[in-house]
């Protein structure tokens, strides 16, 4: 039994597994082990087992320790691992363990813990803060809010005060509060299902029967559907009918971590019989590994997720779904730069089951797929809510009104006339701060970062200066430090001058700002969301954290301030996810009965991207961006490959990268390497910046190419002084 | 650059419109208003009637000052001149001193 040469994969930057002996513990394949390498321990995974090795038996280490009593990772999973390392040219090793939650990577247990809340005593009613020792202001504010709200969990009580352990160890020993110790448990309410079932339409049930017969086997779906056409809805039935076996999982992957518990929620209240567990980034450590671990074993039902759940062990997984399958948050931007929907794709397939993407404006390669079959269609082209009309879009051509404060009259017009309605409004501007220049007027000096090369935004409300590429904070300066003037200007919109603006303009309107700044804090962006809903807000501005899923009935006016910048970007996807994003904002406008209008300041009212737009014609406009690529030899026509360097010095990039550019001319006659470039931000905190682009026909000849290239710039002493990836299938140019 | 080449002005005159006080984004006031300058002065021994009006700035603790003024206040004002903005000809008055007559 013992003796056994095991393969075990470790997080460190080489492409091999690490042999080691068992030691004579007994190991199984999938199970975590703590060994030895160099002078510290490391967590690693068995992944296999061999009789032989390359190393000589007597020099071979043996594991220090093994975790028992802790599930197995899978063969299905090492195999999903095994297929993106090699596509995404990623050590496996580091691939493995980066997947798996951070409680996993500690050298200890994994247990899930208990869980604590803190429940107020009798003695603690009677009382009252006189009783307790002066001056402890957060000791105060926790007994207040006991008081109050009777319980509270640990994570409740850290949203009050970071210092809450200490104030409940000594409410605790005056007797005022009591711990109740819980184990995690899924929430699971006994009723079989909610009674509220709306009723479908025939696009919806054509759908959802399409996807249920064909379960069973490898079948991908598009599932297009317009801005509130109910596919949230086909979801949950499509989950119902494959869910009804007692054992099946399914896993619905989300965008962002903000949408998670929305529709966590929605589901939860309908697929009540279902325990539902979430993956995200947000979660802490222990709950993640909790929910990791349901899952795992089977217990956990539906699983919803961000990016990182698409490699969640599932061993009853059948059916995925891809919501806003275009959006960039499956793309991961570090480490291993896996696509989420495209490893779900690849896990659809090896386990022969359906998985669906939605959207209302699909990725072009998406779409083109759809085009050539590889995809079945499935179309939802109207509104869910039969009176709900399509929004109506129009542009105001700023090139041709006078704008005040960022606004054309047309706009406040049309927000006073809601106000007048008792109806919302929202305006969509995606740039946060102040405003994106602080400019001097007498001589034209720009406040700009040091460390980038980008211009400083002025956040007035907190009288800084901020680069959005660094994070690096100044007060705002006295004086211009070229000409001395002391009246600096804040050129162009950012959301908190519009929310100013609109304050102005409409003193007794209630107005929100919703942005990465405004919803700092654990719930504090669902606290906004419901209190839009409950309508407690007249006015919303904000960036495209507005854009997605949200629903608000009463929403009527959507007003698009400034998108025009975006149509310049050298990137070639830029028109794309314009067009998607002011698809998505126009798409909460009239979502219920009331009729719903979208005005769009640009100067360019002829552009054919806002045509399609106002024709809600997604379908014209992917027509002729595909012309567009296909002409240009880009993605979805092309496969690209991206190495991306930085250092202190861009000569060390350079050479780099163009010891890179050579090998790849000459190792490939078929992939077309271009020469090294810098991208639009050339500098990021001190460190320049350049690219090589590689382009293929085929991703056969890309891959041939990386699997030459990637080992011999891993060698180069020209590396030593860089630090330099690679991006298989970018989805951002620079 | 000579930082003791002469700017100085010094003119008198009513008070015609004054702006709203405001802020630079570092939070120094500031307050634009525009005086009525008219008066009789000797050219080549010629006498000749002067009416012009002056843009003026006041930063810092003179705009907080300023700011108790009114429309038809008369006042004398000391400063020097610069440009409106770098690509702008139109001259505009900065103060270092108000008298109230």
């Amino acid at each position: 039994m013992c003796n056994e040469i095991l393969k075990i994969a470790l997080d460190v930057p080489m492409d091999s597994l690490f042999d080691y002996s068992d030691g004579g513990m007994e190991v199984n394949v999938g199970q975590r082990v703590l060994v030895p390498f160099g002078n510290k321990s490391r967590i690693g995974v068995v992944v296999g087992k061999t009789s032989v090795s390359k190393i000589p038996l007597e020099k071979l280490k043996a594991i220090k320790s093994v975790y028992n009593d802790e599930p197995l990772i899978d063969e299905e999973l090492f195999s999903i691992i095994k297929f993106a390392s090699e596509y995404y040219q990623y050590p496996f090793g580091q691939a493995l363990i980066n997947i798996l939650p951070s409680r996993l990577r500690q050298i200890k247990p994994a247990k899930t813990r208990y869980h604590y809340s803190y429940e107020i005593t009798e003695l603690g009613i009677e009382n009252d803060a006189q009783s307790l020792p002066p001056r402890k202001v957060i000791l105060k504010k926790i007994f207040y809010v006991l008081k109050e709200k009777r319980i509270q969990s640990e994570s409740e009580l850290g949203d009050v005060s970071k210092g809450w352990r200490g104030a409940i160890k000594t409410l605790i020993e005056f007797g005022f509060v009591k711990e109740v110790k819980q184990l995690p448990v899924l929430d699971i309410s006994d009723s079989k299902e909610s009674n509220f079932e709306p009723t479908l339409n025939l696009e919806q049930k054509n759908a959802i029967e399409q996807v249920v017969d064909n379960s069973g086997k490898f079948s991908p779906y598009l599932l297009y559907g317009i801005t509130g056409s109910g596919k949230t809805e086909v979801y949950m039935q499509i989950l119902k009918q494959v869910l009804s076996d007692n054992n099946h999982q399914a896993l619905v992957l989300v965008p962002e971590i903000n949408l998670t518990p929305q529709l966590e929620s929605r589901f939860k209240s309908r697929l009540k019989h279902l325990p539902i567990v979430s993956l995200h980034s947000n979660l802490n450590e222990s709950e993640r590994l909790h929910n990791w671990v349901y899952a795992q074993s089977g217990k956990a039902r539906i699983i919803i997720g961000t990016r990182l759940s698409v490699f969640a062990q599932l061993p009853k997984l059948k059916i995925i779904i891809v919501d806003e399958e275009h959006d960039g948050s499956y793309k991961q931007q570090e480490g291993m730069r896996y696509h989420a929907r495209d490893i779900a794709l690849l896990r659809a397939q090896q386990l022969k089951i359906p998985i669906i993407m939605g959207s209302a404006t699909p990725s072009l390669e998406t779409w083109y797929n759809t085009k050539i079959h590889k995809y079945a269609l499935l179309t939802l082209c109207k509104r869910a809510v039969t009176q709900a009309a399509l929004p109506n879009i129009r542009c105001l051509d700023i090139s041709k009104t006078d704008i005040v404060d960022g606004m054309t009259s047309a706009l406040t017009t049309a927000i006073q006339d809601r106000l007048n309605k008792g109806e919302q409004s929202m305006l969509f501007i995606n740039r946060r701060g102040y405003s994106p220049v602080l400019l001097c007027r007498s001589c034209h000096w720009i406040a700009s970062c040091k460390r980038c090369s980008c211009k400083l935004v002025v956040h007035l409300n907190r009288k800084i200066l901020t680069c959005h590429h660094c994070g690096q904070e100044q007060r705002i300066i006295r004086q211009c430090p070229n000409c001395g003037d002391a009246d600096l200007c804040p050129t162009g919109y950012g959301t908190q001058r519009i929310e100013d603006t609109l304050k102005k303009l409409f003193p007794a309107a209630r107005v929100q700002r919703v942005d990465r700044d405004s919803t700092r804090g654990k719930d504090k962006l669902s606290d906004i969301l419901s209190a839009v809903v409950s309508n407690k807000v007249d006015i919303l501005v904000g960036t495209q954290m507005l854009a997605k899923g949200h629903d608000f009935p009463n929403l009527t006016l959507v007003g698009v301030i400034d998108t025009d910048s975006a149509l310049f970007s050298p990137d070639f996807r830029a028109s794309e996810r314009l067009f998607s994003q002011l698809m998505q904002v126009s798409g909460r406008a009239g979502r219920a009965e009331k009729p719903g209008e979208v005005l769009i300041q640009t100067a360019f009212p002829e552009h054919n991207l806002f045509n399609a737009l106002r024709n809600h014609d997604y379908a014209n406009f992917a027509e002729v961006i595909l012309k567009e690529r296909e002409m240009t030899e880009f993605p979805p026509y092309s496969y690209l490959a991206m190495i991306r360097a930085e250092a202190i010095n861009y000569d060390f990039v350079y050479n780099f990268l163009k010891y890179a550019h050579e090998i790849a001319n000459l190792e490939s006659k078929e992939v077309l390497t271009y020469d090294p470039v810098r991208p639009q931000i050339e500098r990021i905190k001190g460190k320049e910046r350049g690219y090589v682009l590689m382009q293929a026909t085929q991703r056969r000849h890309l891959h041939q190419l990386l699997s030459t290239l990637i080992p011999k710039l891993r060698e180069t002493k020209l590396g030593s002084k860089i630090r330099w990836n690679i991006d298989i299938d970018p989805q951002e140019l620079g | 650059m000579n930082t003791l080449a002469t700017n100085l002005l010094v003119i008198t005159g009513e008070i015609v419109k004054l702006d709203d006080l405001r802020y630079t984004p570092a939070g120094i006031p500031l307050l634009s208003f525009v005086v009525l300058h008219v008066s009789m002065q000797t050219e080549a021994d010629m006498q000749r009637k002067i009416e012009l009006e002056m843009p003026v700035f006041a930063v810092g603790a003179l705009a907080l000052e300023a700011q108790k003024l009114e429309v038809s206040d008369v006042v004398k004002l000391t400063g020097f001149l610069t440009k409106r903005s770098l690509k702008s000809t139109q001259l505009v008055m900065h103060i270092n001193k108000i008298e109230i007559n």
